[in-house]
């Protein structure tokens, strides 16, 4: 096996992994529960878009691009949902 | 990273796929971008509606799903992998990532006919107009992606090594991956997203 077929597979298990924490974490219906369960799923897919799709390697517009899209979506899913708290 | 390993991997700087796909994957992030703030906003403004229907949802099925697909990411990721390591394992590991999309849609199909048979259609709440039109238009990116995976197991010979082009193959796995970084998103919003966090 590869560096880079452990690599994809230590990511795999990273991704189950915390795929069960949020799923656990979202039972308990707090405010932070809500909060970690959105960043659990920002996390994961930015980990699926910088490891699996290899944006990691690929040209810096790309990796410029999808940053700013994880940051925006998780910006304004936490402002939606917590501006009353503001 | 041996010197071998080090000349079938892409260097930094390389477009995986065509550079015009990009504009497709980033295109669909937009569209979903917005459909999830939308979710968000309803989910806020309908809190007590969207929580009942929401905890009809079967949580371990989109749980399952989830695992799922992050496995048939990780086979299409191993794919390309043993392709551009010339290795005869690819076609095993496509049709590998086909079964498991196709088990996807097989929880999918399970989830939503239990749900129409208790009488929780599209227009049936707030709640289920979103669930049906979300997870709809995510089934039919699976399909898509599974018709092209299927596509690219007959591009392998009869030993299961890759012979097509191989930002072909590398396209197909991006397109394949935003399914499941797709899904991760839904799961996260549609499933495990509580009425405790907009109160």
């Amino acid at each position: 096996m590869t560096w880079f077929s452990k690599r994809l597979s230590l990511f795999w298990l990273l991704l189950v992994g915390i795929s069960v924490l949020s799923f656990e974490s979202s039972l308990a219906g707090s405010n932070a529960a809500g909060a970690i369960v959105i960043g659990i799923g920002l996390l994961k897919g930015w980990v699926v878009g910088w490891e699996y799709m290899d944006i990691r390697r690929a040209a810096m517009s790309l990796k410029i691009l999808f940053n700013i899209w994880i940051v925006a979506v998780g910006a304004a899913l936490l402002f939606v949902l917590y501006r009353t708290l503001l | 990273m041996n010197e071998a390993e080090e000349a079938a991997t892409p260097h930094h700087g390389h477009i995986p796929g065509e550079p015009g796909l990009w504009v497709l994957i980033f295109g669909d992030l937009l569209v979903f971008g917005v459909l999830f703030v939308t979710y968000a906003h309803s989910f806020v403004a309908e809190a007590d509606a969207m929580r009942l229907s929401q905890e009809k949802l079967g949580r371990g099925l989109g749980l399952a799903n989830t695992i799922l697909l992050l496995t048939s990411s990780w086979a299409i990721a191993h794919a390309v992998n043993a392709a551009r390591h010339g290795s005869t394992k690819a076609r095993q590991l496509i049709l590998g990532a086909i079964a498991l999309g196709v088990a996807f849609v097989g929880v999918k199909i399970v989830e939503w006919g239990g749900h129409i048979s208790h009488g929780d259609t599209l227009n049936s709440s707030s709640f289920f107009t979103f669930y049906f039109m979300y997870t709809g238009i995510h089934l039919l990116h699976v399909l898509i992606g599974l018709g092209v995976l299927t596509w690219l197991a007959s591009q392998c010979d009869r030993s299961g090594a890759w012979t097509g082009s191989f930002a072909v193959l590398e396209g197909s796995a991006v397109f394949w991956h935003l399914v499941d970084l797709l899904w991760v998103m839904l799961f996260a919003l549609l499933y495990l997203l509580r009425h405790g966090a907009s109160t």
